[in-house]
């Protein structure tokens, strides 16, 4: 199978399997599938890994339907992962021009794509090289947070009078990594909060 | 916790009477126990929060086992033990349980 017979290092190559030609590549490899083709991708080519090299755009208020993508990584083995695309806003820190006074007192802002090429009647992306999880200041947008929610070690569910805890970890025990904290919240007032204790 | 696996732990005890109809959630919050380069003690590497209903019933009738030891301050009482069973009942407010640490806000139950 795949362009690494031979060889030990597993090879991924987006466009083969977009052209529907999987002779070059170890693994499904697409961008932006939906996440409801993914099954139609598995069937398509029976025997391979799928990988998204790029999915989830974070552009702007972005990283929906996360969970839509997630249940096929956790409920199917052939599924190894997904890439968004990307990890940080490309801008740059700027002084605010001359006579522009942010109304919550910044004096800097972060500039884009257009801040220097317009003037020049240079090309631009515009804004599509802001596109990150976090932003170009280091802080977190909020699809950053629905992410982590996504990918965290386990998982709970109720179950009538209990909860079904799972632990998604392939090597590490609960106990060893992490204690279960727990707060009642009646009408947005914590009631009562413990902590359980696993068998 | 074995790695790749599932256990049920009984709900805490914390309950409305039936019918109540206030809105209530019973938030999970996973914390780091030891310091690691990635993280420090305490921090929440996941977080799930689950949707009670109103029909949920508290759990059975309370009992004793082993020692617990009760921490009364001015806006909450802590009951710990590390095997036992606590409760404190307070109409509407029943909270019984096996587990190794409570908190009550007193605020919360009527003190």
């Amino acid at each position: 199978m795949g362009y690494s017979q031979g060889s030990r290092t597993p090879v991924e190559f987006e466009i083969t399997s977009y052209l529907r030609d999987g002779s070059s590549s170890d693994v499904i490899s697409r961008m932006y599938l939906g996440a409801d083709e993914i099954d139609t991708e598995l069937a398509r080519f029976p025997e391979e890994p799928l990988l998204l090299c790029e999915y989830s755009h974070a552009m702007g208020n972005s990283n929906g339907n996360l969970d839509e993508y997630w249940r096929h990584a956790y409920e199917n083995p052939r599924v190894a992962g997904f890439f968004v695309w990307d990890w940080m806003d490309q801008g740059i820190r700027a002084p605010a021009p001359r006579g522009v006074h942010a109304p919550w007192g910044r004096t800097h802002f972060e500039a884009y794509g257009g801040w220097w090429e317009d003037s020049r009647g240079l090309h631009t992306d515009r804004n599509f090289c802001m596109n990150g999880l976090i932003g170009a200041d280091w802080k977190p947008h909020p699809g950053l947070l629905a992410l982590k929610h996504m990918i965290q070690p386990g998982d709970a569910v109720l179950g009538g009078d209990s909860i079904v805890l799972n632990n998604r970890l392939d090597f590490t025990r609960f106990e060893d990594l992490v204690e279960f904290e727990w707060t009642v919240i009646e009408d947005g007032e914590e009631v009562a909060q413990g902590t359980f204790n696993l068998p | 916790m074995a790695p790749q696996s599932k256990v049920e732990l009984p709900l805490p005890g914390a309950a409305l009477t039936e019918g109540a109809g206030c809105e209530r959630f019973l938030n999970l919050s996973y914390t780091t126990t030891a310091n690691s380069p990635f993280w420090q003690v305490g921090y929440e590497l996941g977080w799930n929060q689950l949707t009670l209903s109103g029909s949920w019933r508290p759990d059975p009738a309370p009992k004793t086992q082993g020692e617990i030891s009760t921490n009364v301050s001015d806006d909450s009482i802590v009951l710990s033990g590390g095997d036992s069973w606590g409760a404190i009942a307070h109409a509407p407010y029943l909270v019984t349980g096996r587990h190794d640490r409570y908190r009550f806000r007193l605020e919360s139950i009527g003190f």
